[in-house]
């Protein structure tokens, strides 16, 4: 047998063990790219959302198993993935001093970061019993967090990608949007902008013209007061300390509410919200403005 | 006088049976009359029944639909408030692993500092200086991961406030709805009675011609019956009422009565929204001041490393033995006193900053617990409610029943010799629309039954 055909023999067997090892290979690989879920999980809607500067993509599921168990779940099966958990539970009572209350503490044990070549995964639970219909609610949110830049404070805003289907009222400029909710006949988006309340609600007076609204009732700007806040109660296991003490302070929220119709009896509610401390001049929430557009068609 | 008719019959060859005949037609006559009587109450009755019957049951119908709709409105509420809870838990999550970080790397730094001041001498100024450097990356890298913090937690003060008010009109909707729903079933239930009363058969046709009279002849015409039809809204009680061709009064009643829909019990998160504002600015100051301390205290790592950098450039000259030993030794050891004495306030801003991440900790952590469903409150429906982070609708109050009473009064005809007269009917029904519904856990299961009928 000459050499040649021997190389060719050699070469053919390579490509027939690749051929036939390529798909599960390439299933392997898949495979380790997917999240697996738990038997009986069911995906309830998904939203790709910023979250401190990372685009993280969050689906919502549910299942008729208990926290802990879907918990454990991931942690073996991620673990096999070659994810690797970051135990921030573990990390956080190393600090001296520091009480977590039990419902935070079991919150924070359900609830797992992983962490695998420049990907995050975490897992949120929503607390076993608050929705008392026997089923678990729990998020997956995955994302890139290889810092490629260091992110600027416009990035931390959680903003949510996409916008609305419908376009039925103006949006601030530079607004982002925070939540949207869409269905026949209805529409409810939030957004957050860096101006002043009198300047965005200026603007949609006068721009919600241009889309055929009318205004039909304000609400002139109230100011709800928090009172003075309880320390004791807003910080049960904060160290007894007068600087402490003296940083909480009490903050206000100034509300107000136009409401607009138009000629098809339609109707749409602009709500303007800015929180704060009361005494505070600069602070970063106080000069911001939350903006939630209400859309409800005629007869909705 | 039948025995004289009959003692006496031989003598009446012709016509001795009409007076019986006109007896027995009197007879017959009379209670032909009281049948025709009797059936017209009794059809008033069951038109009275009837009209009970269908009101109530169009009446709960409705409100079950209402009850039903908010019910499946508040599981979207439910998830809303879970989207919400999730993301926010993410960007705490994030916050707590900045500022265990920005911790642990002020911790080291302290240690380090600490450390050195224990042990700086001459002798040591030279270890000291190669020492306390390694304290700058660590107090840098624990201000920029505080600086993180703070951003984070800017971004969950936009996310709470934001989902508040999301949560509040949320309600709101919801809460209108449901008011809307039982407003709607009022006006219908009446609408029922009104509809299967059997006022329209009795009308006249068309419209109440110009010399119709008075208001209440002008409603013995079908045009005037179905404008006060169209009129009806959602008061509890309407009357309809007429005068026919005959100058008889006739009146119809209906009465529709379920609890207004006004207490709605709401689960609210553990802290109002505004708490929560109040938690996280205070950790955000509390983080400012830690920020300012841990740089203060690089500023006197800093200042002790000049310090040490002159002690550790004497101390060859004073471990030299030459004749200028003794001097440069006591300026080595004056500079390496010089430079512990610097690192004092350095470790107290550091330990000071320890201190004020903790307290830092401790209210992000409360924050963050306040996000959990916590109390049930009865809502007013006014703006105060938005003070609150509302969760979901827990229960509205109400006893799931409606009664509707109806009554009909019909004038009776002078006829001359009989004068007819009717009267009033009344009926009842009740029904129970709580079926095997439930607002939350959610279960639109909620449907009408007749619970209880007038059984006259």
């Amino acid at each position: 047998m000459c050499l040649k055909y021997k190389i060719a023999r050699l070469l053919g067997l390579i490509l027939l063990v690749a051929a036939i090892t390529a798909p599960s290979i390439y299933a392997a690989w898949w495979d380790r790219d997917t999240i697996p879920l738990p038997s009986g999980t069911e995906e309830v809607f998904q939203e790709t959302r910023n979250i401190s500067g990372t685009e993280f993509v969050l689906k919502y599921y549910t299942n008729s198993q208990d926290a802990k168990a879907i918990s454990d779940f991931f942690r073996s099966k991620l673990t096999a993935l070659g994810w690797k958990e970051k135990e921030l539970l573990k990390e956080m009572s190393q600090i001296p001093n520091l009480k977590i209350p039990g419902s935070v503490e079991d919150m924070l044990a359900a609830n797992s970061i992983f962490e695998r070549g420049g990907e995050t995964v975490m897992i949120n639970f929503l607390p076993q019993g608050a929705v008392q219909d026997g089923k678990t609610r729990f998020t997956i949110a995955r994302g890139n967090t290889e810092a490629k830049k260091e992110p600027k404070e416009d990035d931390f805003i959680p903003r949510l990608s996409g916008k609305p289907k419908l376009d039925i009222a103006p949006v601030y400029p530079a607004a982002a949007l925070i939540s949207l909710s869409e269905n026949a006949g209805f529409m409810r988006a939030t957004y957050f902008s860096k101006d002043d309340i009198d300047k965005v609600s200026e603007f949609y007076k006068n721009k919600m013209l241009a889309y055929g609204w009318s205004i039909t009732d304000e609400k002139p700007l109230q100011k709800l007061d928090s009172g003075e806040p309880d320390p004791s109660s807003l910080c049960p296991d904060c160290p007894k300390d007068k600087k402490i003490q003296q940083a909480i302070k009490p903050v206000d929220m100034e509300v107000q509410e136009l409401n607009f119709s138009n000629k098809e009896g339609d109707r749409c509610i602009v709500a303007l919200a800015v929180a704060g401390p009361k005494d505070a001049v600069g602070d970063k929430l106080k000069n911001t403005t939350t903006v939630m557009v209400q859309y409800e068609k005629a007869g909705k | 006088m039948f025995t004289y008719f009959h003692d006496h019959k031989n003598k009446y060859n012709k016509g001795q049976l009409a007076p019986v005949y006109i007896l027995i037609l009197v007879i017959v006559i009379i209670m032909a009359m009281v049948t025709v009587n009797l059936s017209k109450v009794a059809m008033t009755k069951t038109d009275t029944s009837n009209s009970a019957d269908a009101g109530a049951i169009a009446t709960g119908a409705i409100m079950a639909n209402a009850f039903n709709s908010a019910a499946v409105q508040n599981s979207q509420m439910i998830t809303t408030y879970w989207s919400t809870y999730a993301s926010i838990a993410l960007m705490f999550s994030y916050a707590f692993t900045k500022l265990t970080m920005a911790f642990m790397s002020a911790t080291s730094a302290l240690s380090t500092a600490s450390a050195v001041m224990g042990v700086a001498t001459c002798a040591t100024s030279c270890v000291a200086l190669t020492t306390i450097r390694t304290t700058y990356p660590l107090l840098n890298s624990a201000i920029l991961n505080l600086g993180t913090v703070v951003t984070t937690i800017y971004a969950i003060g936009i996310a709470i406030l934001g989902a508040s008010i999301v949560q509040h009109y949320y309600y709101a909707s919801i809460r209108k709805m449901a008011i809307k729903g039982r407003s709607s079933s009022i006006r219908n239930g009446h609408g029922f009675v009104f509809s299967n009363s059997g006022t329209g058969q009795k009308l006249k046709a068309g419209s109440p011609p110009a010399d119709a009279g008075d208001s209440l002849k002008r409603n013995g015409y079908r045009d005037s019956y179905v404008d006060f039809l169209d009129g009806i809204g959602d008061d509890e009680y309407y009357n309809y009422s007429w005068k026919d061709g005959q100058d008889r009064s006739h009146s119809v009643d209906s009465r529709v009565h379920t609890n207004e829909v006004k207490d709605f019990e709401l689960t609210v998160a553990v802290l109002p929204s505004l708490a929560e504002t109040a938690a996280l600015t205070a950790a955000k100051m509390l983080i400012g001041l830690a920020e300012t301390a841990l740089f203060d205290a690089k500023l006197d790592y800093i200042a002790a490393a000049v310090y040490f950098t002159t002690a550790c450039a004497k101390m060859p000259c004073c471990f030299s033995g030459t004749p200028a030993a003794p001097a440069c030794c006591t300026v080595c050891e004056a500079d390496a006193l010089a430079g512990k004495a610097a690192l004092i306030p350095g470790v107290a801003g550091n330990t000071s900053a320890l201190f004020l991440m903790t307290g830092a900790f401790a209210l992000l952590v409360g924050a963050l617990a306040g996000l959990l469903p916590g109390p049930t409150i009865t809502a007013s429906g006014e703006w105060d409610d938005i003070m609150f982070f509302d969760c979901w609708i827990n229960d509205i109050k109400h006893d799931h029943l409606v009664r509707v009473d109806t009554k009909q009064s019909h004038q009776g005809g002078d006829l001359g010799l009989w004068k007819s007269s009717y009267p009033d009917t009344a009926s009842y029904a009740v029904v129970d629309f709580s079926g095997r519904g439930s607002i939350f856990p959610l279960n639109p299961r909620y449907g009408s039954d007749i619970v209880e009928v007038d059984k006259n």
